[in-house]
Parts: structure tokens; C-alpha cells; sequence
């Protein structure tokens, strides 16, 4: 399946620096940049969905006061964390999170909403472990241009870009899920840094954003690719009071 | 460039303006893209275009007048493409999809509309489909009007009937054997929000509306308003007659449908109603090489054509278009599409502030030739856009630093202490004339320049001529950076006028533009038309050879160049063959606009066909081109070389030197010249200078393909062995070092052997990594 | 230790040079990769292959093209 092969493209390591730390676009200069324009404690608790080696977790223990959990359905990346010092990790899927309801402060989604296998699950239980107000703090891709995005799934190729949504559809989903959106922001000009990153790392761009099959054309995707406009988001929403 | 330029650009290219049978239809039907799915035996996609354009296909492919006929390039040749016939064809043959139930979208508004005929009916089908309520009154018991006085055989009842059954699909409400007159008007008047009058010819209603002298209603003509508020009219009552056209009715009634939406939506019924009905077309199509193909005649003109028949009748239209540039310019071609595109392009990729820009190699890898511009009906010149491109990429820093630096470096180091250098001649302190040869003339040719400099002594023993080392700036020019450009040309004016403002003799051609556009108050001949007028300098050995002469692009529009050098091969006894496209129609050799260092594979391309099209041995009078052509194996003579070494086989295949040799070659000439003539010596070499190197030919070959100097790598070594920065490789013993004298990243693998160094590798990268001693 | 390491050598500093996180930048993009590199002096080595392939490509990348 599509999502499986997502996640095992995780867990190549595709996706880690040379020394270890997940890239992914904005890096955490971009997840500062989230938590500036949330109104949080400074004893807050945040969970990291999807917190891969936790390379986020250990920074954000590090330079602020904040409890930081983490979660990821990959063994081996937690593995990898507990070894990087990170231990306040659990082996769950955004769509079943093992805490309680209204706990949290702040969910952390960085790059990891697309590759979930359902989204509106993951969404929902967001909404259940935060407390009234709390803040979900998503950055991921989106299809700046929905109808490329079709084009992209018509060739022979599965594509990690299947799983990007036009903003609209985006922001109503968290919507749908009883969250108020305070921030909308497009990041794409991070992807160009990321993909460089990538490229370093991986030897070509289509490596990531496709598990080619011998015969699809890599011209052909690049084309797709730059058709569809994949770009970068940030979007910060809180969940609404107890009447909301 | 902002929207209103670009605007005027994109319709300065007419590729896209609507065939002639398209513009010459009332209802502007796509017969062009019809007939192209006709030809692949697709009847069904030809159906579904001619649909879209037509309300009533059964019928109007069976009475159409086809005006298009009459405007048909292929009419131009022998008999027009049979369009009609064609259409018929396509309703016979193709089929519609099944038509998704749609949810009709619904609008506010209810629109009557008198008069049931083919004009009426089109309004009523129109803005049904846009969700309005319709409701027609038809004096007679049956939908079609005038239709009806079709010849039946012609026109078959149930073909009719059948065809405007859509009407009743639609949800139309119809009123048969209803008379509107004068009276009832006022009343529909107020219980509709519109109303289309279509009575046709004959009508006897007296609705009291203005008419002209000849008692017909008046109407806007581009509008088809009424006298009266939000009635408008159309069809046969306008014109008094029954119409002949049943697609100029179509059309009218299609226009007055827009009006009412329009009217209904209030917004503006009257603007941007440009060339809805029949118009001339702007498309320029050249059928000189378009082969005959007699018309296909019918097997059963009653049923007409039958699928393979119609196949073969649609495969003679010409498919019109223009791209008279992109099937002239490699480059053009090279990336898929036509100018008014690229232009669109170029201006996306100007004004996006966030993500990725597409359009850099295509800005980057034009050769700024004019050869679109000379081509172009409309002279649309995609140099001069590409040229504005860059000045704002360069301003916006946008550039990409990989796309001009070699070259821009190159023509620093001729603007250097190394080459620059204006002198008058020994004992005279101001000139006459000034020789100015430039840098690629020095770098190929450096024994010329000095022969040249003699020679105009010689021819001129009454003047005082000077000499000017350099480069005139073109490089800077075609990166898009008029500062650099500007600083350089200021130059150029200082140093003639310290030597007493001297017309300059000028051998390159790239220089003499640079000059004549950018200096026009320095007064420049080119050396070739000199030695037209003053003689050849050197004893002439005539010779009876055929060659074809490459005009550089910058000679496009200098024919007195041209001639110059057709009279002086003449002189030596050449016979020429003249190529295809040569003068105003020749082509760059790949150097210009620096499209070999944004685009090397184009420019391979664009070399490779050049040198194809004659047979014959070339003759050119620019550097670059000569040099070009040589190196892919094409003998070419520089002009002068003809003139001093009388065409000796050996200088037609001589390769050019590679890019070092070029640097140093311009040096060695300002040396040589300074001692010999002005008795002076050069100073202020730098320390790196002096290292000797020792590369092996392969390698040799190796850095010059990646644009690796020698001059480069004596800077790494110097900087490493001064600095002892270095990586030594413990299997083979060899040092590697990096440094970085510019905005490139240098590796030298080397070993010092006695006093020099043997180089065993280099690369570079443009990345900047710590360690690499830039500033 | 790889291959790579055993045969470079900081020659001034007369070290092994080992993998280390180094930034590396282009158009004012900057980026940690991980690179072998004097511990003493911080000289990186960048192998032919790397200049002439990856580089390129994220140059490329870089810039647009």
C-alpha cells in the first residue's frame, strides 16, 4: 500500500541528515516560529505526533521548559530516539493516541498528517487528548494546484504527494473536528532548502516524492511534479472552549 | 515587465489568433481542431468540438453557408477543404457520450422570447443552459420558423424536429400558435425581466420600438439592444429578408443571449465585445511548401461523405499556424512551445515571489540573435524580452550565479591589467584611427592582430594610428548587467578621448554593435569594409575555390559588412555558395547572448546544424564562430586568414585554443606589442603567476571541459602551499587542496615535482564549504 | 572507520580526518551536511563524485533552474 510505503521511506532514513536528525521542510527554525505564535505556559505540556527520532523533542527539552512526549508507530525510529537521550516516547498511531482526554496544552503534527492513513481519525483524537483552547500545530504539504495533482496520480507511479490536499480542504477538515483556525501560513519557500537537503542525502528529488516503477518516464513525473505545485504550510488552530 | 507589457508582447505573437475558417465564422466553430480528430478517424472528438460551438448540429451541418470556404488556405492552392460536408460527416459518423444529468444551475430571471425560429431558438438554448427561465412564443404550431421554408429533401421534417427537441429538454416552457403584438409586448414586459424578439422577416407585429426609414427595428449592432430596456432583437426582422444564413442567425442570437446575461447579471452589457461575430484573422501561415491534394469526392452525395472518405478530405486541410520562428530557431524549438507562451512564462517567472522558477534556462539560453524578430510578421524580438529578463532577474537577485560567471570572468580578465591597454603610436600623442580587435580576435588570432596593426599604418601613412586592447562589454550586456556594462563603456569613452577622440577599426563585429548602439557618438568602421575601400594590405594570390560565407549574427542588419566581405573574397578569386539563410536570415553560432555556458547541450545543437547546411568549406569573419565551427570539424576560414595565409588547408581545420590559452594568448599579445613596438615592459604579476605546471594531455582535456583555468589552479596550489592548508592522500601520496578565488570552489590534486607541479586532477564546485579561504 | 577516512589526512595537522556535520551553502541557503573533516583545523575533503554530481544537482536545485 501507498502509506506503508511512505512510512517505510521514513524509516530508510531517508529523511535524516547525515548526523542524524530529521530534515524535513522549515526545519526547526519553523517549529519556533509555530510556538511564538501560540500563547503557551511556560510549563506547557506538547505532544509530538509522529515525532520520528525525536530530534525535535530533544530540542525543544533543551531550550524550553515545556514537557515534551512524543509518539510514532515506528519502532525502529523510537528505537533510534531512546537512543538519542528522548525518552518520553510511546509506539502509537496519530489515529489512537494512548492519553487521556483534554491533557495537553499543544499537538505538534510536522510532516506527518499527509502520511497518515486517516487523517480525520488523527484529527479527532487531537481534538479529545487537548484541552479547551489547546493548539495543534500542523506543517505539511499541500497541492498548491489540485488539478496538477490528478495528473500526478494517473502516472505508474506512487507518489508520496498523493496524500496533499488544497488548502480549503485542509483547513475544513480541522475545522470539521471543532477547531478554530488562528494562522494559515505558505512555507513553500522552504522546500527548496529541504529538497536540497534531499538531494544530498538521496541522490534525486524523485527518489522521495516517488516510488518510481521501472517504467514510468522520471521526465514525465518531474513534469507532473512541478505541475501539481507541491507547497509547504503551517497552520496553527485552537480547539474551541467547553461549549464549542 | 509589468501586466500591460506583457500584455503587448503576447499579441505581438499571433500563433494562437484563430485560423481564418475560425475567424470567418459567425459562430467561430474550431474547424481546425475538428478536422485534426476527423483526419485520426476520431469522429466522435470532432463532434464534441463542433457541438460546443453549435447549438443545432443536425441542422447547421446540413444548411450552413459556410463562409469559411471562401477564406480556406487550401482554397489558395486548388479547391477549399469541404467544411461543411465535413461536419455533416462528423454527425453522421461520431457519437456523443451519454450526457451526465447535471444539476442545472439556477439563476434568477425569466425571459420571453417571440419568435421560435433557429435565432430565437439559439438565445432560448443558451441561457436555459445558464440556468434562466425561458418561456417562447411561437406564432406557428411548431418550433423552427424559417426552417421550415428549407427544402425538405434537404432538410428532412424529422431532422428539425429532433434537433430542437434539446429545447424542450432544457425545460424551456413553449407557447405555439401564440401572436405577440404590440399590445401583449408591453404586458410581457412587465412580467419578464428580458426579452428577445426574433419574428423573423415577414412579421406583422407592430411593436412600438424605433425603427429606421425602412420601417426595421433599430438595433445595437454589437449588443442587439432595442429602443427599449432589456428587449433586444435579432434574426430576420433585421434585415428585412429571410436570412440566407442560418449560422449569421445562430450567431446573432448567441450575441444577444451574452447581452441579456450580461443585462440580467447587471454588469456591463457593452464591454470587451471584441470579435464575436465573423472578423479577418491575424494568423500568418505559409503555404509555399504545402503539396496539392485534390478534393475527395463523394460516393453518395446524398448521404454524404463516408468515414474513409471524409478522413481523406479532412487530411487536406493545412492545419494552419504560424511558428515561422520556432521552425527557424533551435532554441525556440528546444523547449516545446511559441513565443506568446514564453512570454507568459518569463513573466510568471519575473513576478513570482515564493516558489520555484521554471523559466531561468529558457531566459538564460538564448542567443539574443534577432533572428525571430527578422523572421516574426508581427517582429516580435524574444532577444530583447530574454535581455529585460535577465536585467531583472539580475536586479531582483535572481540570476543564477552558474548561468554568465565564466564568461563575465573572462571578459574581467580582458578588462584586466593583463590585457587592457590604449596607446597612441610611438612618438604621437593622439590618434587618427584606433585599432581595436577585441578579446576573441586577440585570443584566437593573436598574429593577426598584429599584422592588421601594421598593415593600417602602412595604408594609412598619412594618420596617426593607435591601438586598444580589451573588451568592449558585450558579455556583460547579454548577463543582463547594465551597470557592469555601463562602467565598461564609460571606459572606453575616457581612453578616446585621452587620445583625441580617434575613429576606431573595428574587426569584430559583437564590438562594432556594442559601439554603434551604445556609443553612437564614436565614430567606428568595420576593418573589413576599410579594406573594401582602402585595398587588401597583403599580396593577393587569387585562387578559384567555392565557399559559403557564415555572416555573424551581429552583421544582421549591416549589409555594407556583408558586401564588404562578398567583394573581398571576390578580390581573392572565391566563388561563393551562399547558404540558405545567410545576411538578415543568418544564425548564431552559439556564442551569442552566452548561450554555450547557460546551455552547452543547446548549444551543441544549434553548432551541429549550423555546420550542416552547406557543403562546402565556410568562410566567416568573426573569432568565435570560426572557432566554434572548427572545433566540431567543419573546415572555416576566419576572413583573414584567407587575406594574410591565402587559405592554407592547415588554418581551415586549426582548432581553437582552449580557454587558458585564450587568457594567455591575450597576455602574450599586450607583452609582445608593448616591447616590440612601444619598448615597454609589463609589471605587477601576481605571485601565483609563476608556478609552474606540468598536466598531461587528458587532463589537460579534462579542464577545459570544466571550464578549469590554468591560472585557477596555480591560485589553489600557491594558496596551499603558502597557507600548508592541504589534504594529503596516504594511498597514492598526492596532495589535494581547495580553494576559492571567486564564486567557484577549486580541487587540485598535485604533487611538486623539482621546481614545478604535476597535476594529476582538478574539479570544482560552486558550493561554498568552510576551509576554502574566500573572503 | 571507512575506507575514506583511513586514506585523507590533515596534512598540517598530520590527522586522520574524520565524518563531522559541516554547513555548507549556495544563494544564501545554508544546510548541515555531513562531510569528513579535520577535528583540529576544520579543512572538510569533498570527493570528486560529490563536486561534480550531488553539488551540481543541489546547485541546481538552488537555483531554480
Amino acid at each position: 500500500m501507498i502509506t506503508d510505503q511512505r512510512i517505510h521511506l521514513y524509516e530508510q532514513s531517508a529523511l535524516f541528515n547525515g548526523v542524524g536528525e530529521a530534515i524535513r521542510p522549515g526545519g526547526m527554525a519553523l517549529t519556533e516560529h509555530a510556538l511564538s505564535l501560540c500563547n503557551l505556559r511556560a510549563d506547557a505540556r506538547l505532544l509530538d505526533v509522529g515525532c520520528g527520532p525525536g530530534s525535535a523533542i530533544a530540542y525543544l527539552t533543551a531550550h524550553y521548559n515545556y514537557t515534551v512526549l512524543g509518539c510514532d508507530p515506528s519502532a525502529q525510529l523510537l528505537h533510534a530516539a531512546y537512543h538519542h537521550g528522548v525518552r518520553l516516547v510511546v509506539q502509537a498511531m496519530g489515529e489512537s493516541l494512548p492519553f487521556a482526554d483534554g491533557q495537553l496544552d499543544a499537538v505538534l503534527t510536522e510532516c506527518s498528517l499527509s502520511v497518515m492513513q486517516n487523517a480525520d481519525a488523527a484529527l479527532q483524537e487531537f481534538a479529545r487528548i487537548l484541552r479547551p483552547n489547546g493548539y495543534l500545530i500542523l506543517n505539511d504539504f499541500y497541492a498548491r494546484n489540485p488539478a496538477g495533482m490528478d495528473a500526478l496520480r494517473c502516472l505508474p507511479i506512487d507518489s508520496c504527494l498523493g496524500g496533499a490536499l488544497p488548502q480549503a480542504e485542509i483547513i475544513g477538515r480541522v475545522e470539521q473536528h471543532g477547531f478554530a483556525i488562528n494562522v494559515w501560513e505558505d512555507h513553500t519557500d522552504a522546500l527548496r532548502i529541504f529538497t536540497a537537503q534531499l538531494i544530498w542525502q538521496h541522490g534525486s528529488m524523485q527518489q522521495f516524492w516517488c516510488r518510481a516503477s521501472s517504467n514510468a518516464d522520471p521526465s514525465q513525473i518531474q513534469a507532473a511534479i512541478n505541475q501539481a505545485k507541491p507547497g509547504y504550510f503551517l497552520l496553527i488552530a485552537q480547539k474551541g472552549g467547553h461549549n464549542g | 515587465m509589468d501586466q500591460k507589457e506583457l500584455f503587448a508582447l503576447e499579441q505581438q505573437c499571433i500563433q494562437e489568433c484563430a485560423p481564418p475558417c475560425t475567424a470567418a465564422c459567425p459562430i467561430h466553430v474550431d474547424v481546425r481542431a475538428m478536422l485534426a480528430e476527423t483526419a485520426r478517424g476520431d469522429f466522435s472528438a470532432a463532434l464534441k468540438i463542433y457541438q460546443k460551438s453549435v447549438p443545432f448540429p443536425h441542422i447547421l451541418s446540413r444548411v450552413c453557408d459556410q463562409p469559411c470556404q471562401n477564406v480556406c488556405r487550401r482554397g489558395e492552392i486548388e479547391e477549399s477543404i469541404a467544411i461543411r460536408a465535413l461536419e455533416r460527416a462528423t454527425v453522421n459518423h461520431g457519437e456523443l457520450p451519454e450526457e451526465k444529468k447535471r444539476p442545472m444551475p439556477k439563476r434568477s430571471g425569466y425571459v420571453a422570447v417571440v419568435g421560435g425560429g433557429i435565432s430565437g431558438l439559439t438565445v432560448a438554448y443558451d441561457l436555459a443552459r445558464k440556468g434562466y427561465k425561458i418561456t417562447i412564443y411561437e406564432a406557428g404550431p411548431e418550433l423552427g420558423g424559417g426552417l421550415w421554408k428549407a427544402d425538405r429533401d434537404y432538410l428532412p421534417a424529422e431532422v428539425i424536429r429532433e434537433d430542437v427537441e434539446v429545447i424542450y429538454e432544457l425545460g424551456v416552457e413553449v407557447d405555439l400558435n401564440t401572436l405577440i403584438d404590440q399590445i401583449h409586448l408591453a404586458e410581457l414586459r412587465s412580467g419578464f425581466d428580458a426579452i428577445y424578439i426574433a419574428v423573423g422577416p415577414h412579421a406583422t407585429e407592430n411593436f412600438e420600438l424605433e425603427r429606421d426609414q425602412y420601417g426595421i427595428i433599430k438595433v445595437d449592432p454589437v449588443t442587439f439592444a432595442t429602443s427599449m430596456d432589456g428587449v433586444f432583437a435579432g434574426g430576420g426582422l433585421l434585415w428585412g429578408i429571410e436570412m440566407h444564413s442560418s449560422v449569421t442567425s445562430i450567431s446573432e442570437g448567441r450575441r444577444a443571449g451574452i447581452s441579456i446575461d450580461r443585462y440580467l447579471q447587471k454588469v456591463s452589457v457593452t464591454a470587451s465585445r471584441v470579435n464575436e461575430g465573423p472578423h479577418a484573422s491575424c494568423l500568418y501561415t505559409d503555404i509555399s511548401e504545402v503539396g496539392p491534394r485534390s478534393l475527395i469526392v463523394m460516393g453518395d452525395p446524398d448521404f454524404g461523405y463516408e468515414w474513409h472518405e471524409a478522413i481523406q478530405e479532412a487530411k487536406r486541410c493545412i492545419q494552419c499556424e504560424c511558428m515561422e520562428c520556432v521552425k527557424a530557431c533551435e532554441y525556440l524549438r528546444e523547449f516545446g512551445r511559441y513565443p506568446r507562451r514564453y512570454v507568459r512564462e518569463i513573466y510568471n517567472n519575473l513576478s513570482i515571489v515564493k516558489g520555484t522558477r521554471y523559466a531561468n534556462t529558457f531566459i538564460n539560453s538564448c542567443s539574443l540573435c534577432g533572428l525571430c524578430a527578422e523572421i516574426c510578421p508581427e517582429n516580435l524580438d524574444m532577444g530583447a524580452v530574454n535581455l529585460k529578463a535577465r536585467q531583472a532577474m539580475v536586479t531582483q537577485n535572481r540570476m543564477p550565479a552558474s548561468a554568465h560567471d565564466f564568461g563575465l570572468r573572462d571578459m574581467q580578465f580582458s578588462n584586466s591589467d593583463k590585457f587592457l591597454m590604449a596607446r597612441n603610436a610611438p612618438g604621437t600623442t593622439a590618434s587618427d584611427y584606433v585599432l581595436f580587435p577585441g578579446c576573441q580576435l586577440s585570443a584566437s588570432s593573436p598574429e593577426h592582430v598584429e599584422r592588421v596593426y601594421g598593415d593600417l599604418q602602412q595604408q594609412l601613412p598619412d594618420s596617426r594610428v593607435g591601438l586598444m586592447l580589451g573588451c568592449c562589454g558585450a558579455p556583460a550586456n547579454w548577463a543582463g548587467r547594465p551597470d557592469q556594462f555601463e562602467s565598461i563603456l564609460a571606459a572606453w569613452r575616457t581612453h578616446l578621448q585621452a587620445m583625441g577622440n580617434p575613429k576606431l577599426v573595428l574587426p569584430c563585429s559583437s564590438c562594432y554593435q556594442v559601439f554603434q548602439k551604445h556609443l553612437p557618438d564614436v565614430e567606428i568602421v568595420s576593418l573589413w569594409d576599410f579594406f573594401d575601400e582602402h585595398g587588401l594590405p597583403a599580396d593577393v594570390t587569387v585562387t578559384n575555390r567555392t565557399v559559403s560565407i557564415h555572416d555573424p549574427c551581429s552583421t544582421r542588419y549591416e549589409g555594407h559588412m556583408q558586401d564588404s566581405i562578398r567583394h573581398i573574397l571576390g578580390r581573392l578569386g572565391y566563388q561563393i555558395e551562399e547558404l540558405p539563410r545567410s545576411r538578415e536570415r543568418t544564425t548564431c553560432c552559439s556564442y551569442g547572448g552566452m548561450m554555450w555556458l547557460a546551455n552547452p547541450n543547446l548549444a551543441e545543437k544549434v553548432v551541429q546544424k549550423r555546420i550542416q547546411e552547406g557543403e562546402a568549406d565556410y568562410v566567416t569573419y568573426c573569432a568565435m564562430c570560426r572557432d566554434n565551427f572548427v572545433g566540431r570539424g567543419k573546415r572555416t576560414w576566419h576572413i583573414l586568414d584567407l587575406i594574410y595565409n591565402q587559405g592554407i588547408d592547415e588554418q581551415a581545420t586549426r582548432r581553437g585554443p582552449n580557454y587558458s590559452q585564450r587568457h594567455e594568448n591575450r597576455a602574450r599579445l599586450k607583452h609582445h606589442l608593448l616591447t616590440e613596438i612601444w619598448g615597454e615592459t609589463m609589471d605587477g604579476s601576481q605571485p601565483y603567476e609563476s608556478i609552474q605546471l606540468n598536466i598531461a594531455e587528458e587532463v589537460q582535456a579534462r579542464l577545459e571541459q570544466r571550464l578549469i583555468l590554468v591560472e585557477d589552479i596555480q591560485r589553489v596550489i600557491e594558496y596551499a602551499e603558502r597557507t600548508r592548508r592541504k589534504l594529503l592522500n596516504r594511498q597514492t601520496g598526492h596532495y589535494l587542496a581547495y580553494y576559492r578565488p571567486n564564486t567557484v570552489t577549486y580541487w587540485v590534486e598535485y604533487l611538486p615535482d623539482g621546481d614545478a607541479f604535476t597535476i594529476f586532477n582538478a574539479y570544482s564546485h560552486r558550493m561554498e564549504v568552510p576551509g576554502s579561504g574566500s573572503q | 572507520m571507512s575506507e575514506q577516512e583511513q586514506i585523507w589526512m590533515c596534512d598540517n595537522c598530520n590527522i586522520p580526518l574524520q565524518p563531522d556535520k559541516v554547513d555548507v551553502a549556495y544563494m544564501g541557503n545554508a544546510f548541515p551536511v555531513e562531510l569528513l573533516k579535520c577535528p583540529n583545523c576544520g579543512l572538510v575533503f569533498i570527493p570528486e563524485d560529490l563536486a561534480l554530481g550531488k553539488m551540481v544537482d543541489v546547485e541546481k536545485q538552488l537555483e531554480d533552474k
